[in-house]
């Protein structure tokens, strides 16, 4: 996440290859992770900041069937 | 080699540096698999992944292991880098239960500074909840 909490996942290519690694082992639409993972996020926002004991925010989703936990962090308390 | 080739290569093996080392024992020490990878974690060699220098490494286990031998999470731990930005830490093992990925998710996805001493490293219990962690107690 960025400020203005934006919902981002990764901000060069090797993060985002490293964000997406498994969801592209299943063989899963990136647009189609990311259009889940922002859905259920989004009625969780803002998140506080700083998170709790550096801690990130899990959550679950699933896309085609398969469950999907992703991490997300806070990086600003702007909205 | 392609850029989109370079992202996906897995460093050199290697051993594990006494930061790491400290702290995945010490991640280990509050689990059931303590005793079995106890005397074997230190001998073990790794590879880093290509994360954009935040510290993530995978264990080699004689073969080359994909993605989708992933197993489970069976520890997690949090610290603050020394610029101050949030670092999660997620040890897991494959399918089979041998030592898969020490998973570093720095929140702004900028290159790990260094690990802190080990008293600065929480272990996060989050009892199978969702969200952030509860309270400690």
């Amino acid at each position: 996440m960025s400020g203005g909490q934006e919902v981002v996942f990764g901000q060069n290519a090797s993060q985002t290859y490293h964000a997406f690694r498994y969801t592209d082992a299943l063989g899963l639409d990136r647009d189609e992770v990311i259009d889940a993972i922002g859905a259920d996020l989004r009625p969780h926002l803002p998140l506080p900041f700083p998170a709790p004991d550096n801690a990130p925010f899990i959550r679950q989703v699933v896309v085609n069937g398969i469950s999907l936990r992703y991490h997300a962090y806070p990086l600003s308390g702007d909205w | 080699m392609s850029e989109a080739s370079s992202q996906r290569k897995l460093g050199p093996l290697r051993n594990l540096r006494e930061d790491e080392l400290g702290i995945i024992k010490k991640m280990l020490s509050g689990t059931a698999l303590a005793g079995k990878f106890g005397s074997q974690i230190s001998t073990m060699q790794v590879q880093d992944m290509p994360d954009g220098g935040m510290g993530s490494i995978k264990f080699f286990s004689g073969r080359p292991r994909s993605e989708l031998e992933y197993g489970t999470e069976i520890a997690e731990a949090a610290f603050r880098d020394a610029d101050g930005v949030p670092v999660s830490l997620s040890l897991s093992v494959d399918k089979t239960g041998d030592l898969f990925e020490l998973d570093v998710f720095k929140a702004d996805g900028s290159p790990l500074v260094q690990y802190p001493g080990l008293d600065q490293v929480q272990i996060i219990e989050r009892h199978g909840q969702l969200g952030f962690p509860p309270p400690r107690s």
